[in-house]
């Protein structure tokens, strides 16, 4: 009983987990950062999504949001979303001016 | 709202697939020798191997996609500008050993399949598939060839209903899959160094790597990625166990021990009749030559960049040793044709080349592990325990080849 138990634990620690932790950590990735894309990753630094480069612009007061950046032809072509909300908003400003 | 979930549906799709289709074309001939054997020489007993093997497939498939799509770079890249490039070449060197032992195995196995079909010995088919085999990863093959062999390998899944009409005893089964079996014997430590082999093949490690780092980076399309490689390496373990049950069903009680391939495949012709059992046949032979054709590419690919990384550690040009990339690329697919002429079983043959891979296996994943420990991940994302995870299942592997390697010497 305490030998099956014990195998079991190890098919678990082992085996499963790890696989369930680091479909749990994409999920993660993909619901904080989803549409985003990587533009930095070294071993001894940070690695920086665009994502949390979004979160200094709003502090800055920019509407808009980087949703991806990609080079083409020589150009660095930006994406760029803006949220519902703060669109509503501005038209009413613009409407109230 | 019908459109968007459309949409997604294919999206989705267009991830999930290219990773089944690369499982189920990874299975071919050294899985049909490697569990066909060893379900008759040990019943049930090394059911247990599949599971482990299962999520150590997915969790290292997990790790290299993390790595592409993080660092946007494949695993020999990672390695060469961590490590510089005389360890890059001896990664893509043991990456290479283990591609020329799988692709041994599965031309060995292929032969024997074709000479079941033609009743012309498998010597005469072996250099045969292997210029094949040469021709197709030189030249490239067209996308209908490609796209028929491909559906072809599909028939070996039906190994998994002719393991439930063997009538298979449950209750061992359920102990073969939660109960590790350790035999005190030369012959069951090489069998399980196969099951390693021949399942976690590191140049898949490469080909995840480099997928993820080609794509876009995108985070969104990680799970997708793990959702693929999951249902992939799960239809695999299915088609592995099933071929282990049915030997262990229908030999093992009658302490039949499989001799040669051909007894693997033969043994099912009472029970399932003449064209079921070719179409097996012609399914597995379709998938030995698909995986073999992709592992050949993959070698002439590792070529490429061993050949700068040496020329930069002897301090000679690289076109100097360009020449040799087709030479030893093609002198690797004549190793199984040599073998087999010189009499070498192709069963024998396909179980040493898989626990050869084995062998060869832990070198890239040591820097694999190397790697993804370094790597940091942005935001809050702990990864410690998956970190430490990867360096047990890359000990483990290591500690199983140390040991085989040192019990095989000693008796």
């Amino acid at each position: 009983m305490f030998e099956d138990a014990a195998l079991l634990l190890t098919y678990l620690i082992v085996g499963v987990f790890p696989v369930a932790y680091n479909y749990a950590i994409a999920r993660k990735l993909a619901k904080k950062y989803g549409g985003s894309t990587i533009i930095y990753s070294a071993s001894d630094e940070k690695s920086t999504t665009v994502a949390e480069q979004q979160s200094s612009r709003e502090i800055n007061g920019l509407y808009f949001r980087i949703n991806d950046i990609k080079a083409r032809d020589g150009a660095i072509c930006l994406s760029l979303v803006i949220d519902e909300s703060v669109l509503a908003q501005l038209l009413s400003k613009k409407d109230s001016d | 709202m019908k459109l968007e979930l459309k949409r997604r549906v294919v999206d989705s799709f267009k991830f999930i697939a290219p990773a089944i289709i690369a499982g189920v074309s990874d299975l071919g001939a050294s899985d049909i020798a490697t569990f066909s054997y060893a379900g008759s020489a040990y019943g049930f007993s090394l059911l247990w191997t599949v599971m482990i093997v299962l999520f150590f497939t997915v969790f290292i498939l997990q790790i290299t996609a993390q790595i592409g799509l993080t660092t946007r770079r494949g695993l020999l890249s990672n390695v060469r500008m961590y490590y510089g490039s005389s360890i890059a070449a001896l990664v893509a060197f043991a990456i290479a050993s283990t591609n020329v032992a799988l692709i041994s195995a599965e031309i060995g196995g292929g032969s024997v399949f074709l000479s079941i079909l033609t009743g012309i010995s498998p010597v005469f088919w072996a250099p045969i598939v292997a210029l094949l085999i040469c021709v197709f990863a030189v030249r490239g093959s067209s996308s209908t060839v490609k796209n028929v062999l491909t559906l072809m390998s599909f028939i070996v899944i039906v190994c998994v209903p002719i393991a439930i009409i063997t009538f298979p005893p449950l209750s061992e089964i359920a102990r073969g899959f939660l109960h590790p079996n350790i035999v005190s014997s030369k012959d069951y430590i090489i069998t399980i160094m196969a099951i390693l082999g021949t399942s976690i093949s590191a140049y898949s490690f490469l080909f995840e790597a480099s997928e993820a780092a080609q794509k876009s980076g995108n985070f969104g399309e990680l799970t997708l990625e793990y959702t693929g490689a999951t249902i992939g390496a799960i239809i695999v373990s299915l088609v592995d166990a099933s071929i282990l049950i049915i030997c262990a069903s229908l030999l093992y009680p009658q302490g039949l021990k499989i001799e040669a391939l051909e007894e693997a495949v033969l043994v099912l012709k009472p029970l399932l009749g003449e064209t079921v059992i070719t179409g097996l046949i012609i399914g597995v032979f379709a998938s030995s030559f698909l995986s073999s054709t992709v592992m050949a590419v993959s070698n002439f690919k590792i070529m490429d960049e061993l050949i700068e990384d040496l020329a930069e550690v002897l301090h000679i040009r690289a076109a100097i040793l360009a020449g040799w990339k087709v030479i030893l690329g093609s002198l690797a697919l004549l190793v199984s044709p040599i073998l087999l002429a010189v009499g070498v079983s192709p069963l024998k043959l396909a179980i040493n080349a898989s626990a050869l891979s084995c062998f060869f296996t832990p070198i890239p994943l040591i820097f694999l592990s190397l790697i993804f420990t370094k790597l940091n991940f942005p935001g809050d994302i702990r990864t410690t325990y998956v970190k430490v995870s990867c360096w047990l299942i890359t000990m483990m592997i290591s500690v199983i080849n140390i040991f085989g390697l040192v019990y095989s010497i000693i008796y």
